[in-house]
């Protein structure tokens, strides 16, 4: 297997590269050459900016065939047209097997092609035939395709025909992007899947449930006179039939990977080892995700197969994943028992099902493109946590999953990890030892505080909740049959420093210049803290109720009008009762995203202090500098700089903090989404910190416009924890992590000198453990000195791999522009125990 | 209002679906100072900061004629490299329209 030219640096021995903290090279020498090949062929499909890699092109294979089927079949109904139409590109789309792959499935016709669905969002087509980075050449017959899809499409796209029946207001302002993110489409989600229904039945276990159900309704409505209940049946079995025809395509689709393996082995391979490989995926291929899986190449194999048909089908932008609870079973009879797979082959595969993992991209609008930059979605791995009778869930495949991350250092997926008192060490180290190497994952999660958590708000049965996996980057949501939500919408997502911004101008937006909240009063004239606290609640709570709306009312809208019928049917609750994925019938799981979330507390602070406690300024003059954007004021914005900060264990601003949380949570047990559970609230950011900047006015916390905003969900500010990492917690601590949000995220920078060797990971378990005891639910770390990234930002070249925690994701550092960059390299790096 | 709301959505929905088949004018609302871009795509959706219609901000496009337009001010800077791009004021990624 010819690998590439070894480089310079590869001379190095292990131990002088360790020493060097260079863990990329580390990982280039330790993998198989397998995987460096797979590493290193794998094409970067994430956003850099908002343009594409140079090299990545729009795949037309898939819009044209999905467009095709779907004019030929306009007579059918939508959901039967929206079956066939896939069940058309799993046909006839070209397929390929890598050399020295093992797990088959991509997402697009050529490895470095994106995914673009055209029936998604009028928006997104015209956003697409705007790009210049991604048009495949000849440029000028693709723009003519393009504009022909989308002459087809734009009239009719789930959005276009969403929009038209949303509430008018709140769409308008969605879209402007001042107040959210996301959009309210069926096909834009993060579902979370339910494994032990797949792997239980297999396909064709599903499509015998479905015969049965589609003949039980045919006995009720066509040979005899109906019970009025029974007519629901005329609109199930087409349910039913929709998702026949994409689970019948699905096993076809990865049918055609074993021929194809079986046709190559039988005519061309020439080594006897990678013929012998070819021969087991075509078995592998034949068998899932018909059958139920047996090996961990089987269970390996069924699970990406499943995620890239979900991919065909729409843009899931999350994959809730608890890939060591899954396969780790299988792991243990082929690795431990049976013997029949080495730990190294078993090392060699899971590598991969990261890399393939990792390949999977799609054509995005902007705003997901920008604020996940460097990836193509949140692909948040779950592992670690309990089972359901409260043991340790840990496995010998966690390990695995763990040792194959350091090895291939992709950016996507990321792990979480599930901690609780009882976890084994072993696991624990090897945690620790990812983070050490600078991967910025897995992030922390605390089991027990999220498992109460869940039963708090959902109302999930101890049993259902400890089975929670990550549904995007934060939330938890069990993957069961009543408990799992198939997908989660993104648009209940604020840009909660907006609501402050509102509260100083009586509602008018500043940047886009235009009255977007409700009329709180003019704030120059207020004359306690009391009444600027009020108005702020007004629109916070304004904001929750414009966002919400719109997220219930797409949920509600989506079966009729954007129905996904592969994703219902690999959902057992959905199968059973006939409805589509949007169908609100699960116990729930719905939570709002806070972005921008903890300016609001400092900047409260900063005018209680300044203002109605020291009266050393007046409201009129803070609005008056506000709206000149501090400029001509910069004495008096330091001042307000200066006033306390969160996340240093103060209880002045600290208890305004825990006040805003509490306010708002109860607000949310006041809204209630479609399937009758309330909107807790979700702080956390991506990049949109950064992304988030221009559109933010500025702020009493000393925040001008164009500023980055803080990092986190409770992170403090960047720079503003000046008393070390106990009283970050301390802080972060106070606020109720399960009674008043769903989640909220942590971000610390380390010192990767004082954490090497033993006496690192003693360092960091015991701050763990403090962790764990204050009942805080997530920390994440990154453990990168600033002379790595200064150096990287230089040569770019020389460090491929270097990873850095964004918020909620990794990236690779190169991957991200100098603006996201240089907020990473202004983090305040905390040394343990002090 | 909810009807004017109504009509500012079926204008940016109807604007949106039909945008990509106009040709960029000489003067286009994209050039103007008071436009503001709509965050969510990069299809050129927005409005403007100075007209008012009914109480509420005019939905006009990057590609919008601003010929008969007595408040088009021509902007200084536009920006269409997306590599190192965070939504800005300036930026338009419209094929038609040239860096500045
Ligand atoms: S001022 Fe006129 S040209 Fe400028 S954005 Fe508004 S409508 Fe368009």
């Amino acid at each position: 297997m010819g690998g590439p030219k070894m480089s310079a640096v590869e001379m190095r021995s292990i131990e002088e590269i360790e020493k060097s903290g260079q863990w990329w090279w580390w990982a280039e020498q330790k993998r198989s050459k397998r995987l460096d090949y797979l590493r290193k062929a794998v094409w970067k499909k994430g956003a850099k900016g908002s343009g594409y890699q140079p090299g990545v092109k729009v795949d037309l294979e898939r819009p044209i065939l999905y467009t095709q089927a779907f004019q030929a079949n306009e007579h059918d109904p939508l959901i039967i047209r929206h079956a066939k139409a896939l069940a058309h590109v799993w046909d006839n789309i070209t397929i390929f097997i890598q050399d020295h792959a093992q797990i088959m499935g991509y997402l697009g016709s050529r490895p470095h092609t994106i995914v673009w669905h055209p029936e998604i969002l009028f928006l997104l087509n015209e956003d697409l035939y705007n790009d210049r980075t991604v048009i495949p050449e000849p440029e000028e017959r693709s723009l003519r395709i393009i504009r022909e899809i989308c002459d087809y499409w734009n009239p009719q796209t789930a959005g276009t025909k969403m929009f038209s029946k949303l509430p008018p207001e709140e769409i308008v302002k969605l879209m402007t992007g001042a107040i959210g993110w996301g959009l309210p489409i069926h096909r834009i989600g993060y579902c979370t899947k339910q494994w032990d229904y797949m792997f239980r039945l297999g396909f064709e276990g599903i499509i015998a449930e479905i015969d049965a159900k589609m003949a039980e309704a045919e006995e009720r409505i066509y040979r005899r006179v109906p019970e009025p209940e029974d007519y629901e049946y005329y609109k199930k079995l087409d349910i039913w039939k929709a998702m026949k025809i994409t689970l019948e395509a699905a096993v076809r689709w990865a049918r055609r990977y074993s021929r194809l393996a079986r046709i190559i082995a039988e005519n061309f391979e020439t080594d006897p080892q990678r013929k012998q490989e070819l021969e087991r995926i075509a078995e592998t291929c034949w068998k899932v995700p018909a059958r139920p899986p047996e090996h961990l190449w089987e269970s390996l194999q069924f699970d990406h197969f499943v995620q890239i048909l979900t991919r065909y089908e729409a843009c899931d932008g999350a994959w809730p994943a608890r890939p060591d609870y899954w396969h780790g079973p299988f792991y243990d009879k082929d690795v431990n028992q049976d013997k029949v797979l080495t730990k190294e082959e078993a090392l060699d595969l899971t590598g991969e099902f990261l890399i393939r993992c990792y390949e999977v991209g799609w054509f995005w609008l902007m705003l997901a493109r920008d604020t996940l930059q460097g990836i193509t979605g949140t692909w948040v791995w779950t592992l670690g946590g309990v089972n359901e009778d409260g043991t340790d869930a840990c496995n010998d495949m966690t390990d695995c999953l763990l040792e194959a991350a350091r090895l291939v250092r992709v950016a996507n997926p990321t792990f979480a990890f599930r901690y609780h008192p009882q976890v084994r060490m072993q696991t624990l180290r090897n945690v620790f030892e990812c983070i050490r190497q600078g991967l910025g994952y897995p992030s922390m999660r605390n089991d027990p505080i999220l498992i109460a958590n869940a039963m708090h708000w959902h109302r999930h049965p101890l049993k259902e909740a400890r089975r929670w996996v990550h549904q995007a980057c934060m939330s938890p949501c069990p993957d069961t049959k009543w408990g799992c939500q198939p997908f989660r919408m993104a648009n209940a997502t604020i840009i909660a420093a907006k609501a402050m911004e509102y509260a100083l101008f009586d509602g008018f937006d500043q940047v886009l210049q235009m009255q977007f909240g409700p009329h709180t009063g003019d704030a120059s004239k207020f004359e306690s803290f009391e009444e600027l606290y009020q108005a702020w609640y007004t629109q916070i709570k304004w904001m929750m109720d414009t966002l919400t709306k719109v997220t219930g009312a797409g949920r509600y809208n989506s079966s009729e009008l954007d129905p996904r019928p592969f994703l219902s049917a690999i959902y057992e609750r959905c199968v059973d009762l006939g409805v589509d994925s949007a169908h609100p019938s699960e116990r729930g799981n719905s939570w709002i995203t806070f972005f921008a979330w903890m300016e609001t507390g400092d900047s409260l602070a900063a005018v209680k202090k300044l203002v109605f406690d020291e009266r050393k300024y007046t409201m009129a003059q803070l609005i008056e500098a506000l709206r000149n954007n501090w400029e001509g004021y910069e004495e008096m914005r330091m001042d307000f700089v200066r006033a306390p900060k969160w996340g240093n264990d103060d209880d002045y601003v600290d208890q305004i903090h825990v006040r805003c949380h509490n306010d708002v949570a109860a607000h949310s047990w006041e809204i209630k989404d479609p399937t009758g559970n309330p909107w807790p609230p979700l702080p956390e950011n991506i990049a949109a910190y950064v992304t988030n900047a221009t559109k933010v006015w500025a702020l009493p916390n000393g925040r001008r416009l164009g500023d980055t905003l803080y990092d986190g969900g409770c992170s403090p500010g960047a720079g503003l924890d000046k008393k070390g990492p106990t009283a970050v917690l301390r802080s972060v601590a106070k606020i109720d992590h399960i009674g008043a949000v769903r989640a909220t995220l942590l971000n610390q920078r380390l010192n990767p000198t004082q954490l090497a060797g033993e006496k690192g990971f003693q360092i960091w378990h015991s701050y763990i453990k403090t962790w764990a005891d204050l009942g805080i639910d997530h920390v994440q770390f990154n453990m990168v000195d600033n002379e790595t990234l200064k150096a990287a930002q230089k040569e770019p070249e020389k460090y491929p791999e270097l990873i850095v925690r964004i918020a909620g994701y990794s990236a690779h550092f190169i991957d991200l522009n100098k603006k996201t960059q240089d907020t990473i390299i202004a983090r305040n790096v905390q040394s343990l125990g002090s | 209002m909810s009807d004017d709301w109504a009509k500012l959505r079926d204008q940016f929905v109807m604007g949106g679906v039909q945008k990509g088949r106009q040709a960029m004018p000489e003067k286009a609302c994209g050039k103007c100072e008071h436009f503001r871009q709509h965050s969510a795509s990069a299809a050129g959706d927005g409005h403007c900061a100075v007209i008012v219609e009914n109480e509420l901000n005019k939905v006009v496009f990057d590609n919008t004629d601003a010929s008969q337009c007595s408040q088009y001010k021509e902007i200084d800077r536009i920006r269409t490299d997306t590599s190192e791009f965070m939504w800005d004021p300036t930026f338009r990624p419209q094929r038609q329209i040239e860096e500045k």
